[in-house]
């Protein structure tokens, strides 16, 4: 099987703002990627990219081998940082929706976990709390069977068990053929599900190694090191 | 994927749409009923004023509703957060539109249906109402008499024209909304602006046409003769490339230029 | 199992200790049948590349071994497992004493109070 992503001189800009400059990256299938970066990193436009909700301005992008598309977008998988699920929608609604548009979609598998995180599937999405939305989200995200997934600050605003339950849920969802993309700022608690880490920096990319390369090689945490190379 | 998302759209209108109908035509029931009774006397009488007052300005509402609904839904769906889920659906941005247009247009006439039945329906029996109908009858003889085929081609025209202009004013504020969401932070001003840009644009265009087309075909038509020939098929035409010209913007925009939050 | 990684350190290194410390201390007795790795990494919040990395790596030293079908087992070879132990006990000794030299206490003095310790905990 191909890479899942291959980025060749891939450049994206916004008028005036260069937001990414000639990235060369590849990502191989079956792995856990954290994509580290400060806001304006560039980080948010990659995801985008990948996800077809923007165009390069220059160089390429595959996934799988194809451009982004709508049959990438059969095989990827994305969760954005905010709530996009309709307000007015049941939770069922959007169970329903999602098993409509993707075939990969798994609704045992979504209700189970819903019943796991003792969510109510009667409720409408605009009853919600903040937290209990981005669960839903990432119920619907994680149970299609996706080639890639994207994960924007999964654990960001959700309490420590609810963190455990959904980093749990991402390792147990691993299998050898997909690769799960992590963008977060809490590094710390994420660094050992991640089997690899790209540190980015002004739209470049200045680091792509495996989780214990660094730490032989630095003798410190991803978390130490991140704070080391992006101090303000 | 094209009957998914019209179903889903359906659906997502049908919540605001069918319920404001419901109370349309319960309104018209009321105002028939208070109408046709003879109870009220004296400062009474003010009810069924009231009511029916009240039932001409839900008609109005109703078709004011339909149409901010049109507008709001295209730029919440696609525009806002929403926008995330239904840009990164497996489905292309043209179809995204297609679905759109056509559940617009069909809530769109039904709107028109809904009030056009209950006015019908509350005031049709109405003791001026026959006598209306007969003159409506009249006048249409006396019309087709006088003009012949003109008039037959004319109302052909007609709907054919209102139409066009229906799925043209549609996709005006489509490409509207897609010309305002490259604004960041003012999106929805953005919109605004293009709507009144694009308006004056083809207002001027078409004027522009007519003119010239009057003057290139100076023939031997009555009034009739040239609105038929002439006024009426330039301006179809007109409405019809410039609807194809909002479809190409929208559609264009969406796959290049889409600038979500 | 209770795994407790610190963040310095290599992941699979500290699981591997840590499985070791498993065996060595009877919580995985010898011939039990390991969890798979997705559950042991889902159990050790880790990445189950991770996991899987410190498994081979046991399996090569012989603690562990693969049946095809039917899944990872601990050794059941109890000689290895008693070398392994000593090993271990050997290694947390040294790293004490030099622990202790960096406190200033020489190899003898740290033996006194070793064996005072002791005795008085009888």
């Amino acid at each position: 099987m191909s890479a899942i992503l291959e980025c060749k001189s891939l450049t994206k800009k916004f008028s005036s703002l260069t937001a990414l400059d000639n990235v060369d990256l590849t990502l191989e299938r079956g792995h856990i990627i954290g994509l580290l970066g400060p806001n304006g990193s560039g980080k948010t436009t990659l995801i985008k990219l990948i996800n077809g909700l923007l165009v390069p301005s220059n160089g390429k992008l595959l996934i799988d081998g194809k451009e982004p598309g709508t049959e990438s977008k059969k095989i990827v998988s994305y969760l954005p940082e905010k709530t996009y699920l309709p307000d007015w929608m049941r939770v069922s609604d959007t169970i329903d929706f999602f098993e409509d548009f993707y075939e990969d979609f798994d609704r045992k598998k979504a209700y189970d976990m819903l019943k796991r995180l003792q969510l109510d599937p009667t409720k409408r999405m605009k009853t919600l709390s903040k937290g209990t939305k981005e669960k839903v989200q990432l119920i619907l995200v994680m149970s299609r069977d996706a080639d890639l997934y994207c994960l924007d600050e999964p654990i960001g605003g959700v309490d420590p068990a609810a963190r455990d339950y959904i980093l749990n849920t991402i390792i147990s969802n691993y299998n050898e053929k997909a690769t799960i993309i992590i963008s977060t700022h809490l590094i710390a608690d994420v660094e050992t599900v991640l089997d690899e880490v790209i540190f980015i920096k002004n739209g470049k990319i200045t680091l792509h190694s495996s989780v214990d390369d660094i730490r032989t090689k630095e003798g410190k945490s991803i978390d130490t090191l991140f704070r080391e190379v992006f101090k303000c | 994927m094209l009957s998914k998302l019209f179903k889903h759209e359906m659906r997502a209108c049908a919540r605001l749409l069918l319920p404001i109908f419901l109370i349309l035509i319960l309104l018209a029931l009321l105002d028939r009923i208070v109408l046709g009774l003879d109870i009220f006397d004296g400062s009474l009488k003010v009810i069924p004023v009231f009511i029916t007052v009240a039932f001409i300005f839900a008609n109005i509402a109703v078709g004011f509703v339909t149409f901010i609904l049109i507008i709001v839904r295209f730029y919440k769906n696609l525009i806002s957060d929403e926008g995330y889920l239904m840009f990164t659906l497996p489905v292309k941005a043209s179809q995204l539109i297609h679905s759109k247009l056509i559940a617009s247009i069909i809530w769109l006439l039904s709107s028109v249906a809904v009030i056009f039945g209950s006015l019908s329906f509350t005031f049709g029996t109405l003791d001026g109402a026959s006598e209306f109908w007969d003159g409506v009858k009249t006048s249409w003889v006396q019309f087709t008499q006088e003009y012949g085929n003109d008039a037959r081609m004319f109302f052909a025209e007609i709907i054919l024209i209102i139409f066009i202009g229906i799925v043209c004013s549609i996709l005006q504020i489509y490409a509207s909304v897609a010309i305002g969401q490259l604004v960041n932070g003012h999106k929805i001003l953005g919109a605004f602006g293009a709507y009144v840009a694009l308006y004056t644009i083809m207002q001027i265009a078409c004027t522009i046409a007519l003119v010239i087309a009057g003057l290139a075909f100076k023939g031997n038509y009555d009034d009739l003769g040239m609105v038929t020939a002439i006024v009426m098929p330039v301006t179809a035409l007109f409405t019809l490339i410039f609807t194809v010209i909002f479809y190409f913007i929208t559609v264009i925009l969406f796959n290049r230029k889409l600038n979500l939050e | 199992m209770k795994w407790d990684l610190d963040s310095e350190r290599p992941v699979y290194i500290q699981l591997i200790e840590q499985i070791q410390s498993g065996i060595i201390s009877g919580l995985f007795k010898p011939g039990d049948k390991l969890p798979s790795v997705r559950d042991l990494a889902t159990e050790a919040m880790v990445n189950p590349n991770t996991m899987q990395k410190a498994l081979s790596e046991l399996e090569r030293t012989g603690l562990i071994y693969t049946n095809r079908t039917s899944g990872r087992f601990i050794t059941s070879d109890e000689e290895m497992i008693i070398k392994l132990k000593h090993l271990s006990a050997k290694e947390l000794v040294m790293d004490f004493i030099n622990r202790m030299k960096q406190l200033g206490y020489e190899p003898e003095e740290t033996l006194t109070i070793v064996t005072g310790i002791v005795k008085t905990k009888e």
